[in-house]
């Protein structure tokens, strides 16, 4: 909260000139202290997340070596999905409450710099929840820790799938900041286009699972999902400003 | 303008779906290849059941068209910020979703038909169902989210629009389904099976325009409705 | 006579399976005459040719009379545009009512200005109905 009223002082030529990135990391730094100071979305969402890990490995009783890799990917990215969607409601709802959605827009720093940092902070918190429920998986699973043999594009899937979540999630949670219905409305407006996010995120992790893993398959996939990254944020970039107007 | 050319659109429809669906079950018939054997090439023939095709191809375009038109409008309209476009964007949009909902279960019904099955996963099939969800989601923004919906919805369409690429590419790389069935490609097809169809296209493009005419018409006049209700209210005079 | 050896090969062939003794008997003689195993074979494919066909038929005879399908995905078509027709028409009817009261919410606004009114008591009013 201080590090966008400590740039409301200063001149605007200084401002523009500080740059985006800085601007983006301050609110994103900004959201990240106010999370870290109460930790309220880190532990429930994070254990929200394993809950729906435990309540899928309930469901799905008799998941054995031989279907781990159909099923744990889809486990695996729907737990992030519903941690995520959740995750994203809580943080714009905490601006909503504290009525400082208008005071961030007001700062000089410019909006796409509001959205870059809140886009970060959300896949940050996304990415911490992953932290813990690949693990748990790969723990309650038959088979599941084969996803850790190879750790580069098991990370890098996650880190493109929770960024493309996040940049896709932070516009509409910003625009839905107002609406009524915004609870259900989240999801049913990201769900429909990130389902190529998450077919790119579920075959990668389904590639790891393979004996042996289909490494080629899987950093083709990843790279889909760096393209479908870059398109969301171009476009995201674009329209955030004119979504959301306080 | 417009009072001639709603009815002339629609009379234009409805004779092309008399003449269609004559076209259809009388003029075209069922094509049966047989084998060297004498037997019928089930995989490679078109049988009655293959009628549904002049039907499901042709919405299937127009539900194309329609989400394009939403797609384009939507941008336009971001861009512009001209009430217009959006008018027709929202018209586009549940036109879209009714067209897309016969897509899918005219679609479904042709696969019971033709493969036995009420769903496949088939890239044009699965194509249809992902931009048809889309489009649902549109039409619930616009009619729950109150206030400033149209921007919110023109903003899903517009991430609708950039994702149908990779849709594309999705379904066509991930499509490890069997193609069954010769029948639908609209490439192979023969002489009367293309002018039926052609036609079907046509009488489906004019019914088309008629609905989005009307329904651009309809969300015109409640727009100047708003206007003036808003107006008369800051007058005083209500 | 060979098709009566081989019709009765075939009936037999099932218990031949049994009766280890009756298959060595057929297999020497098959092996003794290349040409009369080779109409074995030929009797034998088109009789399961006979068979795949007559299946073949069957099932391109269900497909192909298969008009239910074609009916209920017709009748889907119509009912879904009939039901847009109908969404249409009713939205029509709610702007016309719309309009109506409107019209009626503006006249009564003008007899009420017609008799000794503060314009401030009619900006409140719409403040009131606003809310």
């Amino acid at each position: 909260m201080q590090a966008p009223s400590r740039e409301a002082e200063l001149p605007r030529t200084t401002v523009i000139r500080v740059g985006l990135v800085r601007h983006a990391a301050q609110v994103a730094w900004k959201d990240l202290r106010v999370e870290l100071r109460s930790r309220e979305l880190l532990y429930t969402v994070t254990f929200f997340a394993a809950l729906v890990v435990v309540v899928f490995t309930f469901t799905f009783p008799r998941v054995d070596k031989k279907i781990v890799a159909d099923v744990a990917p889809g486990m695996l990215w729907v737990a992030i999905a519903f941690a995520g969607t959740i995750g994203l409601g809580r943080a714009f709802d905490r601006e909503r409450e504290g009525d400082t959605m208008r005071a961030l827009l007001l700062t000089p720093a410019p909006r796409v710099a509001v959205f870059l940092g809140k886009a970060v902070a959300i896949a940050l918190l996304m990415l911490a929840v992953a932290a813990i429920v690949a693990p748990l998986l790969a723990l309650f699973l038959p088979g599941a820790t084969a996803l850790f043999d190879a750790p580069l594009p098991l990370a890098v899937a996650i880190l493109l799938g929770t960024l493309g979540f996040a940049i896709a999630g932070s516009v509409f949670a910003a625009a839905l900041l107002r609406v009524r219905a915004r609870d259900v409305l989240l999801p049913v407006i990201l769900y429909p286009i990130l389902i190529p996010l998450f077919v790119a995120a579920t075959r990668v992790t389904s590639d790891l699972l393979q004996t042996p893993a289909d490494l080629d398959d899987a950093w083709y996939w990843i790279s889909f999902l760096g393209m479908f990254d870059a398109a969301f944020l171009v476009v995201s970039l674009w329209v955030f400003e004119s979504l959301v107007i306080e | 303008m417009k009072r001639y050319v709603i009815p002339a659109l629609t009379v234009l429809a409805a004779v092309g779906f008399v003449f269609t669906l004559w076209e259809v079950f009388v003029e075209t018939p069922v094509q049966v290849t047989l084998g060297d054997r004498g037997q019928i090439l089930v995989g490679q023939s078109l049988f009655f059941n293959q009628k549904i095709f002049y039907y499901h191809v042709a919405n299937a375009f127009m539900l194309f068209a329609a989400v394009g038109t939403t797609g384009f409008c939507s941008i336009a309209y971001l861009k512009t910020r001209n009430a217009k476009w959006d008018d027709v964007a929202l018209a586009a949009g549940e036109i879209a979703v009714m067209f897309g909902l016969v897509v899918l279960v005219t679609g479904s019904i042709w696969a019971k038909a033709a493969w036995d099955l009420w769903w496949v996963w088939e890239k044009r099939l699965t194509m249809s169902l992902l931009l048809w969800l889309t489009l649902v989601g549109y039409v619930l923004v616009r009619r729950f989210a109150g206030a400033g919906s149209e921007r919110l919805a023109a903003g899903l369409a517009v991430f609708g629009t950039v994702a149908v690429p990779f849709i594309y590419v999705m379904v066509s790389q991930g499509d490890h389904h069997p193609q069954a069935g010769a029948s639908g490609n609209v490439a192979t097809l023969s002489g009367q099976m293309k002018i039926s169809f052609w036609f079907s296209v046509l009488t489906f493009l004019f019914w088309f325009l008629a609905l989005i005419i009307s329904r651009v018409s309809s969300a015109r006049a409640e727009r100047r409705v708003r206007e003036l209700h808003e107006r008369a209210m800051d007058a005083g005079v209500l | 006579m060979k098709r009566l050896i081989v019709l009765v090969i075939l009936v037999l062939a099932p218990m031949a399976h049994a009766d280890n003794a009756a298959r060595q008997a057929c297999v020497q003689a098959m092996n003794a005459d290349p040409q009369f195993a080779k109409d074995i074979v030929k009797t034998a494919n088109e009789q399961a040719d006979a068979e795949i066909a007559e299946k073949h038929l069957k099932a391109a005879d269900q497909i192909a009379t298969n008009e239910k399908h074609v009916i209920l995905a017709y009748a889907a078509m119509w009912l879904a545009a009939a039901g847009f027709v109908i969404f249409l028409w009713k939205r029509q009817q709610g702007l016309k009512d719309q309009i109506a009261r409107l019209q009626k919410d503006l006249e009564l606004a003008l007899k009420d200005d017609a008799t000794p009114d503060t314009p401030a008591a009619g900006a409140a009013k719409a403040k009131t109905k606003k809310s």
